[in-house]
């Protein structure tokens, strides 16, 4: 096979096509080859979660999935949660919260608590507080983020309802 | 830094995998999670220069139970043992050991098996291999299917004895009796590292008595291993808190610690007598 390879994949429910390297990490695809730079990078390791985006659903280091498996995949960033009005409740409950320091690990955390909601709606604090602590933040203080997605997941059930 | 070149293959089957590591080697590795690989690779320390992701084959995620062993296929994944894999205490056990493994999006992708293939020294299966008595299940494309004992897979850190055109393609844990209690203790930094010592207690309760004691200590030496001695010092004995001293004082004793950068032989010692103490305590616990 190839070294640079045209894939397509979903992304906030438009097909992509693009070319990219079997090298090329689905961070830096994102971000260069889809010029969506909400997604963020910060030690490309595995270990900060700044990069976190759901693919199928499922929030995951998008610096250590390469592109070309993405291929066939929906994937969501965070330029999908909200149209530029209206925000969405993990948004506005971050804001609300204080959640949000320099707001560099922001899209991160709101992909990686929306995708822990969307697998388990009902989860307790204990749980939020584990699913937070994926994710580093040098700001804000991880309870305000903890407040934050406990209020979203309240709001989010009653916009089930 | 981003990783090397490399040119990507696809497989739909396990046969075509085996096929391309045949052909390509030393040269080859096998993408299955990617949660210690891509990182190896993005910091070019691993530079393959083929990779097999193994993603793409299907009926590879769920395991099955037979001849009285649980068998693990190369893509479950960490957070698949949330969910009891198997009846009796083998299911929790593997539930509770799966929670210490790092946060959830890594334990979305890593898979066991790729665990088991990586053989870093503190990682969780690696331990739970070597405690339950496990076998892995080699298959390549010439030499066909091995079994290989924990025991003689972990040769040394992140070394197998898994050959360069051999795939990890199952690993069997014998079911425990329904007399089985269990410890798992790991001592980390931060919640979701690499454990700096891990153990990992089992026994069978005969009366008042511990038997078929297994006591596995990780992430302390260059590969997990059980303390036979300690084993021995507990056969046949009634659980106590003094005894479990006594054992915890003879695992720091013998235990032969890996020389880290950070860290000194003393501070190993305690660290090894702290956690086999813990898991001990948990065993009795619920
Ligand atoms: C931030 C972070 C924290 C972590 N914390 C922990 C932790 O606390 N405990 C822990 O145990 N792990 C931890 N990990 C590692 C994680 O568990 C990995 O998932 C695991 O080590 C490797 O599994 P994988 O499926 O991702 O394998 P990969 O990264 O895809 O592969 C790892 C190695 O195994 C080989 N391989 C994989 N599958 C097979 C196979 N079927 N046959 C032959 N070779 C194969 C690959 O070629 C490669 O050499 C952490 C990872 C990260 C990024
Ligand atoms: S950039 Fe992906 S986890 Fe830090
Ligand atoms: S808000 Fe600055 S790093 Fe989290």
């Amino acid at each position: 096979m190839s070294r640079n390879i045209r894939i397509t994949m979903e992304v906030n429910g438009e097909d992509r096509t693009i070319v990219v390297e079997a090298r090329t990490t689905l961070a830096d695809a994102l971000r260069e080859g889809c010029h969506l730079t909400g997604t963020k990078t910060g030690c490309e390791d595995g270990v900060c979660g700044a990069c976190t985006v759901l693919v199928d659903g499922e929030p995951i280091r998008s610096c250590l999935m390469f592109a070309v498996q993405a291929h066939g995949r929906a994937v969501r960033t965070v330029e999908s949660l909200s149209d530029g009005i209206t925000l969405h409740p993990l948004q506005v409950a971050f804001h609300e919260h204080h959640a949000v320091g320099c707001g560099y690990c922001t899209p991160g955390l709101l992909m990686l608590t929306l995708g822990a909601l969307e697998r388990s709606p009902e989860i307790d604090e204990d749980e939020i507080q584990r699913v937070v602590a994926a994710n580093s933040c040098r700001c804000t203080d991880a309870h305000a983020v903890v407040k934050a997605v406990r209020a979203a997941q309240t709001a989010m059930r009653a916009g089930r309802e | 830094m981003r990783a090397a070149a490399f040119d990507y293959h696809a497989p739909s089957s396990l046969d075509e995998a085996v096929g391309l590591l045949a052909e390509h080697g030393d040269d080859a590795r096998v993408l299955a999670g990617g949660q210690s690989l891509v990182p190896a690779m993005n910091s070019r320390l691993a530079r393959p220069g083929h990779v097999i992701d193994i993603n793409r084959i299907a009926h590879a995620e769920r395991p099955h139970v037979s001849a009285g062993r649980l068998r693990i296929p190369p893509l479950m994944r960490h957070v698949d043992f949330d969910t009891l894999a198997v009846d009796g205490p083998l299911g929790p056990l593997m539930r509770d050991v799966t929670r210490h493994i790092s946060h959830l999006p890594i334990r979305l992708r890593g898979t066991f098996c790729g665990s088991v293939a990586n053989a870093d020294p503190a990682s969780e299966w690696c331990l739970a291999t070597t405690v339950l008595g496990a076998e892995m299940i080699a298959r390549s494309a010439r030499r066909g299917v091995r079994n290989v004992l924990a025991k003689a897979f972990y040769e040394s850190i992140m070394t197998t004895a898994l050959a360069d055109d051999e795939m990890l393609v199952e690993v069997q844990i014998p079911l425990l009796s329904p007399f089985v209690r269990y410890g798992f203790h790991k001592i980390a930094r931060r919640s979701g590292d690499y454990g700096l010592a891990l153990c990992l207690v089992v026994y069978e309760r005969d009366e008042d008595e511990m038997v078929k004691v297994r006591v596995g200590l990780g992430g302390v030496e260059a590969v997990p291993r059980r303390l036979g001695a300690v084993e021995e010092l507990l056969e046949r004995r009634q659980p106590s808190r003094r005894l479990f001293r006594e054992a915890a004082d003879l695992a720091a004793e013998i235990a032969d610690p890996l020389v880290t950068a950070d860290g000194d032989e003393a501070y190993q010692r305690d660290l090894t007598r702290a956690v086999v103490t813990r898991a001990l305590d948990r065993s009795l616990e619920g």
